[in-house]
């Protein structure tokens, strides 16, 4: 199983990010022309957003223009920012409504690529880092007990009444991205949270659970522009795997 | 040592080895719009190691803020026991300032408060070289004009009556109707130090034509 035990498990947010250099794709009309008739279509309306701009390089601070493109589905369902040195893709659950229509991974990774694909063919790109960031929030779980699973806590810290719990951990794996050696940044944070929770035709209710966030990606040390769409499709394949290692692990401990 | 690398810039180094030729560029310059995301929430961070790592106003500041202390603290509080502050000239402190003030404003004000406060209760010396680099550089740069007022204030309750002549001092020689307001409201206890504030409102009212 990938996944926690389905009642109990929410998917809070998914997120790819490409690090490179994106000041060409800006909120031009010829741009913004392009976003309007590529993405309409797929439920995005192109919007014009602000960004702080910090290029500092040598001896050379630019003006930029500080207006980026921001592609928005659904009322901020899926939202795509095209910053000047990240692409992001990002959906987040806002409108929880239990376990029922809930983002799904697979689903978003196949129409991120997509839409990556699309862009980088009107803007030929590569990219220098790649990350993939999931959360997700589970509820219905004895908190003292699994609080217990999840952090070996000594014996006088246990089975009582928990407020704050936070636990980081971040490893580096080597892994092959076509064929080259690269290596992967793995974090996993778990807190104690509340999450609220809509349901039909009842108010809504704030449950306790706890959030957990993965967060992998290539490290930021290497600086070369040396992935393409098909490295984001390998780099997303070995991160899902990952992710639902992690995700089968911790449901194994708490089950 | 790990080198820490930024998306964008190439002055933060691991060993911190920071030459003012690296800080050259003007950060004042950087622009104050905020990054308006549909979701209305800020999920960025200054961990490298996260994909939400981005180089962020409050990490160039702190960083800013961490090598002035670290490397510029130093010299700077050497500079004021010996700076002579003759009128007519710069004292090497005042010039060291205007130089951080060129490259990080906010960054270097904040740096040159929490100096201000620990030398307050720590060294009456190093306290009046403080409150002459305001002296020196209140007429010329707006940042220091502005602060300066706050710790000219809190020099009037020093018992060192050399740094509460300074604080009337800082005032005097700028002559506004800012200052003149801020002197009409304050009263002291100490009977030449009022008198002195009095001269200076009645020398500012001939002044502005009050």
């Amino acid at each position: 199983m990938n996944s926690f035990n389905t009642m109990n498990q929410i998917n809070t947010k998914f997120q790819i990010v490409l690090f490179g250099s994106f000041e060409d794709i800006d909120p031009s009309i010829e741009n913004m022309k392009f976003f309007f008739n590529t993405f309409s279509d797929k439920g995005f309306i192109p919007n014009v957003v602000n960004e702080v701009n910090l290029k500092v390089t040598n001896n050379d601070f630019k003006s930029d223009n500080i207006n980026r493109v921001s592609l928005v589905k659904n009322d901020g369902e899926f939202i795509v920012k095209i910053n000047t040195g990240t692409i992001e893709l990002i959906v987040n659950n806002k409108n929880v409504e239990g376990v029922e229509n809930q983002p799904n991974i697979d689903d978003f990774v196949t129409e991120s690529i997509e839409i990556i694909k699309t862009i980088v063919t009107q803007f030929p790109k590569k990219f220098k880092r790649i990350g993939l960031v999931t959360q997700y929030f589970i509820k219905n779980l004895s908190v003292p007990k699994t609080h217990n699973e999840f952090s070996s806590e000594i014996e006088f810290m246990r089975n009582k009444r928990l407020v704050e719990f936070n636990q980081r951990i971040l490893i580096r794996e080597p892994k092959n991205i076509s064929n080259s050696y690269e290596e992967f940044n793995i974090s996993k944070d778990i807190k104690l949270g509340k999450q609220v929770i809509n349901r039909n035709n009842l108010s809504p209710s704030v449950v306790e659970g706890f959030l957990i966030t993965l967060d992998i990606n290539t490290v930021p040390e290497n600086l070369n522009f040396r992935f393409d769409t098909n490295s984001i499709t390998e780099f997303t394949e070995i991160a899902l795997e990952i992710n639902n290692t992690i995700i089968s692990q911790l449901n194994n401990k708490i089950k | 040592m790990k080198t820490l690398v930024s998306t964008e810039s190439d002055y933060l180094t691991s060993n911190h080895s920071y030459s003012s030729d690296s800080f050259c560029e003007d950060s004042n310059r950087i622009n104050n719009s905020k990054q308006l995301s549909q979701d209305g929430i800020s999920e960025y961070n200054e961990d490298l190691n996260s994909s939400n790592y981005r180089l962020t106003e409050n990490l160039i500041n702190n960083q800013r803020i961490e090598y002035l202390e670290k490397m510029v603290s130093p010299l700077f509080i050497t500079l004021l026991k010996y700076d002579e502050f003759e009128f007519g000239t710069k004292g090497e402190s005042v010039k060291l300032m205007e130089e951080h003030l060129k490259i990080n404003t906010l960054a270097t004000i904040t740096w040159f408060k929490s100096l201000y406060l620990h030398y307050f209760a720590n060294d009456d010396k190093i306290l009046i070289g403080i409150l002459k680099v305001i002296d020196a550089l209140s007429l010329e740069n707006e940042a220091i004009q502005f602060e300066g007022k706050f710790m000219a204030m809190a020099a009037l309750l020093h018992k060192n009556n050399e740094i509460k002549e300074l604080g009337v001092r800082i005032f005097e020689n700028n002559c506004s109707f800012d200052n003149y307001n801020i002197l009409r409201n304050i009263h002291v206890e100490t009977k030449w130090l009022q008198d002195y504030i009095n001269q200076v409102k009645v020398d500012f009212k001939k002044e502005l034509c009050l």
